[in-house]
Order: C-alpha cells, then sequence, then structure tokens
C-alpha cells in the first residue's frame, strides 16, 4: 500500500506542474494582463483591482448570463466575494463580511447605479433584487468594494459600496429582445437598444433598455400557529381573516400571495464630455407571510396586502480636462422615492374600531432629493504618481412619511394620520484623496471626507491604503478606513401612537483594518485577506422596558391604555467582527474553462446593555461560493454550474424574540446549472436554461405570530405555544428558460 | 371608540414648495457645469488605466513579426499630442511616463519622445524620418483621423490609441474596458497597410475590425 505521505507529494507534483503549464509563456502573461478587472469605485479613478484601495471584485455581464443569473443578489451570492444576500421572500436583505443587519433593507450597504447613489434618503434602503429595476440585460459588470467607503461616498458605505455599471453602445449596439420565464411562477420580457452617432460633431452614444417582470407563486403551506389567549378587545378569538368566524389561528395554505411586478426603464445617453442617466422603475410585491419585519398584524393569505416602490432619477455628469494637470468632473442629479405599504388587519386588538371589521394600514413615505457634486483631479507631476482627488457634494432632501388607518369596507380615514414627518434639509459632504506612488512597487493612499449634516456633528471618514507589488504577479494591501451611516429621517424623526420621538441619535460608525495578499500566476489568481472590523453607535428600535413606558405616559409620550408596547430609536448595540476572505479564479485552454472559488470567513459579536454579548443573527459564519464554466466550441452551448452555501446562523428574532435555547436556521447550499448559447437556426437568436435547487427549506426570518417566545410575553400569562417558532419557507426548486434576440444594426 | 376616530382626516405627504429650494441647487450644479465648458476637453474618453495599456502595448508589440525589423536593435516611441487639447497633453505625458518604467517593449529597449500635431503628413515625414516603431496618437484627434490613417498608408508602424474609438477609424492597435475587463482592439485593415503583422495567437485575444 502507497504510503499517504507519497500520495500528498504526488498531488503537490502535480500541482506545481498544472501552475508551471498555467503560467507558461508570453501568451498566458498576456491573457493574465487582460483578465485583470479594472474598478473605478475604490477610488473614483480607473485602475485594476490589484492596485484598488480596498477589497474590490468585478461580476461581468458574461459571468452573469453564463451562469444564469436573474438579478443583483443572485450575482452577489453565486459570484461575489465577501458578500450576501437573504431573500425573506420580499425584499432581499444584504451583509457582507459576516455583519448582516436584519431589516435594514440595505441600508448598510451603499448601492451605485453607474456612479449614482439610489440609497433612499428617508430610511435609506436600496434594492438588490428585482426591485432595483436595471435590467440584467444592459448590465455591463457590477464592482463590489468591501469595506468602509465613505471616504469618497458619505453615508451607508458601511458593509461596501456596490456599483452597477451599464453598457454603452459600443458594446450593445442594435436591438435587444429577450423573453424568460421561471416555469409557472414568473415571466420577464426584455427589449433595448444601443446606437453611436455623430451629433453636433461629437460622437454619441445611446442606449435604452425596458423591462417588464411579473412573478406570482409558489404556493406556500405554514403550520397553523395558535394565539394561545383570546383577543381581549373583541373577547373571540383572534380574527386572521375577514371571511368567517374568528379562528384565533394564524397558518394554512398562503395562496396566490406571493407575487411582484416591476416594469423598470435605464437610459443613458454620452455626448461628447456629457453624460447622461435616466432611470425609472416601479416594484410592487407581496410577502406570502406576516412577520415583525412584514405584513405586521396582518391578515392572512390577504391578496389585498402589498407594498409599492416607485423611483425615478435623472443624473447628468460632464468632464473637462482644464489644463495639463486639472481634470475637473461635475454632476448634477435629482432623484425621487416613494413607497406605499398597504396591510389589512382584521385582528381586533389592531383594529380596535367598533364598526370596521378590517383596517387597512397604510403607510406612504416619500423621499426626493437634489444635488450637485463637483471633483477635481490634480495631477500634479503629469505622470499619475503623485495626484489629488477634491470633491464636493451638496444635497437638498424632502422627506415625508405618515400612517393611515382606513376602513376597508367604506375607505374612510379612521383616525388622523399618525407618524407623520416632513422635513427639509440640507447635506454637505467635502472630501479629499491623496495617492502616491513614490515607486513604481509602492501606491499609497489617504483620504478624507467630511459630512455635514444639522442633525449631528460633522462626521470625518478617512481611509489610509498602502499597495505593495514585492515581486511579479504578487500584491500586497494594508488599508484601514471608517465609515458612518447617518441616522434615517425616519429614526430621528417618527413618533407615533407605538413609536416615541428619539433623542438625539448619533450616527453608526464603523472602523476596519484589513491586510490582503493576492498572486496572479498568469491566468490564475488567488487572493487571501483578513480583517477585522467594529461598529458602535448602531440604531435599533428599542422595545421599552415596563419603568420607561411608565415615565413616557407620565410624560404624555405614550397612551398607556391604548398602547401596551412602544419603541423608540436608539443608539443601542455594538459589533466586533473579524475573519478572512479567500478567492481564487482562473481560466484554462484559452478561457475555454473557467472556474472561481469565494469563502468568507467572519465571527461577528453584537452587544448591547439587555442581551449582552451574543452571536448577530442571520449572519452565518462561513459562506462563499464555487463555479465552473466550459464553453464548447463554435455553436455548442456554454455549460455554467455554480454553488453559493452558508453554514447555520440563529434567526432574526433570536435574540429579541426571548426564545432559549435561541433558534436556529440551518446551513444552506443552493446549485444551479445554466445551459446558454446560440440557436443556429436564426442569425442573431439565443437562449438560456437553469436548474436551480436549494437544499434547505428555510431562511433565517421568523414567519407567522410566534414572534417571540412565551416566556417573553409581558402582558400575558406563560404561552407555552408560543414557545414553538416557524421560519419562512424557501423556493427550493425553480427551473428557468428564455430566448433572446440580437440584432445587429 | 378612540380619540381621533371621528371627523379624521389623513395628511398629506406633498411637501410645500421645495422647488425654490431645488432650483437653486440645480442652479448651483449648473453653475458649475459651465464652468468646466471653457475648455471643451474630455471628449475623447480613456478607459484603460495608462499603467496597464503600456504593459499590454509591451506585450503585444512582441507579436507583430515584423518588429525587430522595424526596430532594429531599439523602439523608438514617439507620442503625439494635439496642441490645443489639454486632456491630449495629460494622456500623453502620462503614457509616455508608464512606457518609461519599463524595461522593455517588444523583448527590446526602447526610449520615447513627444511631438505636437501639426499635420498628418508632418507626422508621417516624422515617423519614417526617425525610424519610429510605435506611434501613440493621444486624445484628441478625432478631426484627424482620417487625414492621419492615409498619411500612415504604406509607412512601416504600429500606430496605438488609449481611445477605443480611434480604432475602427484607422489607428491600429487600441484598448477598451468591456465588462469590467481590458479588451485589446485591432484593425486588421489599417494593421496591413502599415507592415504590421500580427500573430494568431494574439489576435485570437483581440476584438478585430476588418476595416
Amino acid at each position: 500500500m502507497k504510503p499517504r505521505g507519497g500520495r500528498a507529494w504526488g498531488l503537490l507534483l502535480a500541482a506545481l506542474s498544472w501552475t508551471r503549464l498555467a503560467v507558461a509563456g508570453d501568451e498566458t502573461d498576456l491573457e493574465g494582463l487582460l483578465d485583470q478587472a479594472i474598478v473605478t469605485t475604490a477610488s473614483k479613478s480607473a485602475e485594476t483591482s490589484s492596485n484598488a484601495p480596498a477589497t474590490a471584485s468585478t461580476m461581468t455581464a458574461e459571468d452573469m448570463h453564463r451562469f444564469g443569473i436573474h438579478s443583483l443578489a443572485e450575482a452577489i451570492n453565486y459570484l461575489s466575494l465577501g458578500a450576501i444576500t437573504f431573500d425573506p421572500l420580499h425584499t432581499v436583505d444584504i451583509g457582507a463580511r459576516g455583519v448582516f443587519i436584519k431589516g435594514d433593507n440595505g441600508g448598510h450597504v451603499l448601492l451605485l447605479i453607474d456612479g449614482h447613489a439610489v440609497n433612499e434618503q428617508l430610511s435609506g434602503s436600496a434594492r438588490f433584487d428585482r426591485g432595483l429595476g436595471v435590467p440584467m440585460e444592459i448590465i455591463d459588470h457590477v464592482e463590489v468594494i468591501l469595506g468602509p467607503g465613505s471616504v469618497l461616498y458619505g453615508s451607508n458605505a458601511m458593509l461596501g459600496v456596490i456599483n452597477v455599471v451599464t453598457k454603452r453602445a459600443k458594446d450593445w449596439s442594435g436591438v435587444h429582445l429577450k423573453g424568460e420565464t421561471e416555469i409557472g411562477k414568473s415571466f420577464q420580457v426584455s427589449g433595448g437598444a444601443g446606437t453611436t452617432f455623430d451629433l453636433f460633431h461629437r460622437p454619441t452614444d445611446v442606449t435604452l433598455a425596458l423591462q417588464y417582470y411579473k412573478h406570482d407563486g409558489p404556493d406556500f403551506f405554514f403550520e397553523p400557529q395558535h394565539f394561545g389567549v383570546i383577543d381581549r378587545y373583541s373577547g373571540e378569538p383572534f380574527r386572521t381573516r375577514r371571511d368567517g368566524p374568528p379562528s384565533g389561528f394564524w397558518g394554512g395554505a398562503y395562496s396566490h400571495v406571493y407575487r411582484s411586478e416591476v416594469p423598470a426603464a435605464q437610459l443613458r445617453i454620452t455626448h461628447g464630455a456629457f453624460e447622461l442617466s435616466v432611470h425609472a422603475a416601479t416594484f410592487k410585491r407581496t410577502a406570502p407571510y406576516a412577520s415583525d419585519l412584514v405584513n405586521h398584524n396582518g391578515d392572512f393569505d390577504d391578496p389585498g396586502t402589498y407594498a409599492l416602490d416607485r423611483s425615478l432619477w435623472v443624473d447628468l455628469r460632464h468632464r473637462a480636462t482644464l489644463s495639463r494637470i486639472l481634470e475637473l468632473s461635475t454632476r448634477i442629479y435629482g432623484d425621487t422615492f416613494d413607497q406605499k405599504t398597504v396591510v389589512n388587519v382584521s385582528r381586533k386588538l389592531n383594529c380596535r374600531y367598533a364598526r370596521t371589521l378590517t383596517c387597512i394600514d397604510r403607510e406612504g413615505n416619500l423621499a426626493q432629493w437634489a444635488g450637485a457634486e463637483v471633483q477635481g483631479n490634480l495631477d500634479w507631476l503629469g505622470t499619475g504618481t503623485f495626484v489629488t482627488l477634491l470633491g464636493a457634494d451638496g444635497r437638498l432632501r424632502f422627506v415625508a412619511a405618515k400612517r393611515d388607518e382606513i376602513d376597508f369596507d367604506t375607505g374612510q380615514y379612521l383616525r388622523s394620520s399618525d407618524g407623520v414627518i416632513r422635513e427639509r434639509d440640507g447635506t454637505l459632504g467635502v472630501y479629499a484623496q491623496q495617492t502616491w506612488q513614490p515607486w513604481k512597487v509602492l501606491s499609497l493612499n489617504g483620504g478624507l471626507r467630511y459630512d455635514f449634516d444639522a442633525r449631528f456633528s460633522p462626521v470625518p471618514s478617512p481611509r489610509l491604503a498602502a499597495t505593495v507589488s514585492p515581486w511579479p504577479g504578487g500584491t500586497l494591501k494594508a488599508i484601514y478606513a471608517e465609515a458612518f451611516r447617518a441616522p434615517s429621517w425616519y429614526e430621528t424623526s417618527v413618533g407615533s401612537f407605538d413609536i416615541i420621538h428619539s433623542d438625539a441619535l448619533r450616527p453608526e460608525r464603523v472602523r476596519s483594518l484589513e491586510g490582503l495578499i493576492e498572486q496572479r500566476f498568469g491566468t490564475q489568481r488567488i487572493a487571501m485577506g483578513a480583517f477585522y472590523t467594529e461598529w458602535r453607535n448602531m440604531v435599533e428600535l428599542h422595545i421599552l422596558t415596563e419603568a420607561e413606558m411608565l415615565a413616557a405616559a407620565a410624560q404624555g409620550k405614550i397612551d398607556i391604555v391604548r398602547q401596551v408596547i412602544a419603541g423608540q430609536y436608539r443608539n443601542v448595540a455594538s459589533i466586533e467582527n473579524y475573519g478572512f476572505n479567500g478567492s481564487y479564479e482562473g481560466s484554462l485552454w484559452e478561457g475555454s474553462l473557467r472556474y472561481g472559488l469565494n469563502l468568507t470567513g467572519a465571527l461577528a459579536r453584537r452587544a448591547d446593555q439587555h442581551h449582552g454579548t451574543t452571536p448577530l443573527e442571520v449572519a452565518p459564519r462561513f459562506f462563499g461560493n464555487a463555479r465552473i464554466l466550459y464553453d464548447f466550441p463554435g455553436d455548442w452551448p456554454s455549460l455554467g454550474i455554480a454553488a453559493q452555501f452558508k453554514t447555520s446562523a440563529l434567526t432574526d428574532r433570536a435574540l429579541d424574540g426571548l426564545w432559549s435555547p435561541m433558534p436556529t436556521a440551518p446551513a444552506q447550499v443552493e446549485l444551479r446549472f445554466t445551459v446558454s448559447g446560440p440557436l443556429s437556426l436564426v442569425r442573431g437568436l439565443s437562449y438560456r436554461a437553469s436548474a436551480d435547487y436549494a437544499f434547505a427549506g428555510r431562511t433565517p426570518y421568523t414567519a407567522g405570530v410566534h414572534q417571540s417566545s412565551g416566556i417573553g410575553q409581558r402582558f400575558y400569562p406563560y404561552l407555552p405555544e408560543f414557545d414553538k417558532w416557524y421560519l419562512a419557507p424557501v423556493d427550493t426548486f425553480r427551473v428557468t428558460i428564455g430566448l433572446g434576440y440580437d440584432l445587429s444594426l | 371608540m378612540l380619540p381621533g376616530e371621528e371627523g379624521s382626516q389623513a395628511t398629506s405627504l406633498r411637501g410645500p414648495s421645495m422647488t425654490s429650494a431645488w432650483s437653486r441647487a440645480v442652479a448651483l450644479g449648473v453653475i458649475a457645469a459651465l464652468l468646466t465648458l471653457v475648455s471643451p476637453s474630455g471628449a475623447d474618453q480613456v478607459v484603460v488605466p495608462l499603467e496597464l495599456q503600456a504593459e499590454l502595448l509591451a506585450k503585444v508589440a512582441s507579436y507583430d513579426r515584423n518588429m525587430p525589423a522595424r526596430a532594429g536593435d531599439r523602439v523608438h516611441v514617439l507620442l503625439v499630442t494635439k496642441p490645443s487639447d489639454a486632456e491630449s497633453a495629460r494622456v500623453v505625458t502620462r503614457m509616455q511616463s508608464a512606457l518609461h518604467a519599463l524595461p522593455h517593449i517588444g523583448g527590446l529597449p526602447h526610449d520615447e519622445q513627444t511631438i505636437d500635431f501639426t499635420t498628418a503628413a508632418d507626422l508621417a515625414r516624422h515617423c519614417r524620418a526617425k525610424h519610429i516603431a510605435v506611434l501613440f496618437v493621444g486624445p484628441g484627434h478625432s478631426d484627424d483621423l482620417p487625414a492621419i490613417r492615409e498619411a500612415l498608408d504604406g509607412v512601416d508602424v504600429l500606430s496605438v490609441s488609449p481611445v477605443p474609438e480611434y480604432i475602427a477609424r484607422g489607428i491600429v492597435l487600441g484598448f477598451d474596458v468591456v465588462s469590467g475587463k481590458p479588451r485589446l482592439l485591432v484593425n486588421l485593415g489599417q494593421a496591413r497597410r502599415q507592415h504590421v503583422a500580427l500573430r494568431a495567437e494574439v489576435l485570437k485575444l483581440m476584438k478585430v475590425y476588418e476595416e
């Protein structure tokens, strides 16, 4: 029998031989150079990802197509390094490097579309799923910058910055049509065109993409959950449906209520040094369950409950070189975003009107902002080795919100609007960045941004980064960065019957220290990094203690007769987080075979006065993805296999649900097989088919009325029924087929 | 019945007059934009970092079968700027610096010189007279391209530009970014006219313009 050591040596020799094969020859060197990602987000100038002052990765349109990606969230899960999304079946949440803020709707990641920040200004949310409203066909690539990014972008860039870059007409010329269906569940039709022409002796480049996406299903079944007590306002069991007698149960078949609809348009026009981007989208969705985060107190399987986002923005930028050393870019922009949520509530406890069977709990939010950003690049030596970037971004904002209760049957308002916010303000961010390359092997990047917001003291966001290339293909990086998230207007200003107006909130802050080593061997690239981050002043809705409730009632802030539970947004928590990122990617056989592996291991611990130090909810300790793609020659198809995985994590309500032991969600592995290629029958016609299978059938999100344990019920007797928790389901098997037609003009 | 149940009214979300405030913001931006218009420079966009372009050029040059004969024992690189265009000067200076930092181009030692563009005929004469092996055409030459292309017809030189749009219009080699990765562009017709013979193994990595 061959000794184990011999086998290990054999494997090592095989690996070395393969590596030598991979690095052999100038041609492979050239392919390696051409395989480097170019990013513009990390320092607001084009640079290779190896030189960027951050952990940066790029997801290409080609990979997204060939791995059957249908949304930005899927791209992040299957292709990116260090970031992850969860789909609670309404609006996906995003986390990175082991930190995940449940229910923040993307508020800790800054999302850019062609450099335009789209996080809305009322609560800071952004959509990473279909609600992004950018047709996938027009996306050229996506840059994922991990770690604090406020140094150039201001608020929200705590976990990172994601920039969706759309195609220019030269790469998307002609007419493009596509139809795709997730069999039995959804369909999408999209069309677009790209063209270039001369206008007033200037090259002009126009791309336009339109899409309509509609999704319905599947149906889900929820095990019935009993309320355990009588609704004390009706004297009957709790009512969870408009029809029939009140049953005191939530659960059963949820049919025809898992829906979404996204019409969207994205336009980009480049004329000489000007660039105009216009975006319009709506995102209507219904979630197939109720929980603390969605459809709160809503009726079971109610088709009238939904949320609707509408967004429209315009961004006009201009770039000019004023002298040999000075380049100036300017942009003006305007955004409007509004959101309406409608939840039908038939529980008398939550709809306390004698003549009303069902209340419509309707929330309306509006955010409108406009601003101008001026940015100067001073290349002092004219060599690109000592460059100063100076910039200022001024913004005026208007935000509004309100909450109404309306009688379902009569349409009459049942009370005056509650939780009313109506605010106007201005913000200013000024920033500077200095890059210095004293030697070819060493690059230094230092930056500082100050953000001014009347609600709190100016916030500094520094970054220092050093990149060393001590040997061919090798890069070492060290980065220190800080970032912040301004408390949203919702958090600072909402005051309603169940939320007390906050006291002065401070911005959430994060600081991060990370190191990265990267090595290229021709077309192979391996990278490994370690990071440590500290988060403080995290804003959460704190549920008032009994003493706090009594004190608030004494001050007239709350009606304790009507309201048994109330909250207040406070700076309550801190997070400590550390871990590693690793990635390997490469190609062989002139790019016919491509593969990649991304892995993140991280530990995040949250601390506050009430819970002490605990693991962070929803955040898995290990997650990542792997992929392999083979392009068969000629008109034969491409075959892509991708997998994403995440280990077990605490559920979203594990801490504030007061369960003991704390509930956990299962580990998840999701596989996707994709076949794509041209259909040789008709020139320009192509197909794509993919099948996706998730091994675990549950998300980490608690669904139903059992949102906290019986032992946590403050105003009820101990209810053993409430010791059991239920998790929202996963749509475990999906098959998608589609046809595309590209007509070159 | 709770307070507010009767006679309740909904509050409108629409703001009072944001128009004036927004107008001020937009006006501010427009003024800033107008300030940048003092120079029309910047229409020709360079999307690949110049240091990477220099590395790519140095590699690709070694795949030109005629480069050794053209260059002899040293590659002379000429970088041409558009005198009226600040962007052109900026890019050419940076490219010169990036090339200077490289030990070899096409496996040979090299030197760089820059000139201001006068006419295409002068440029072609200069290339012939100084045995220029690589001609780098900076931004700002959009209007000059037809003349440059015609003048370089028959001149033994590898013309290169950082502006992707120039390749289809008569420059032999260029660089672009597609899907976040660099891509080589080649005008094969013009390459033949300028006696540039790139090997098949590099052509398969390029986007080819046949014109």
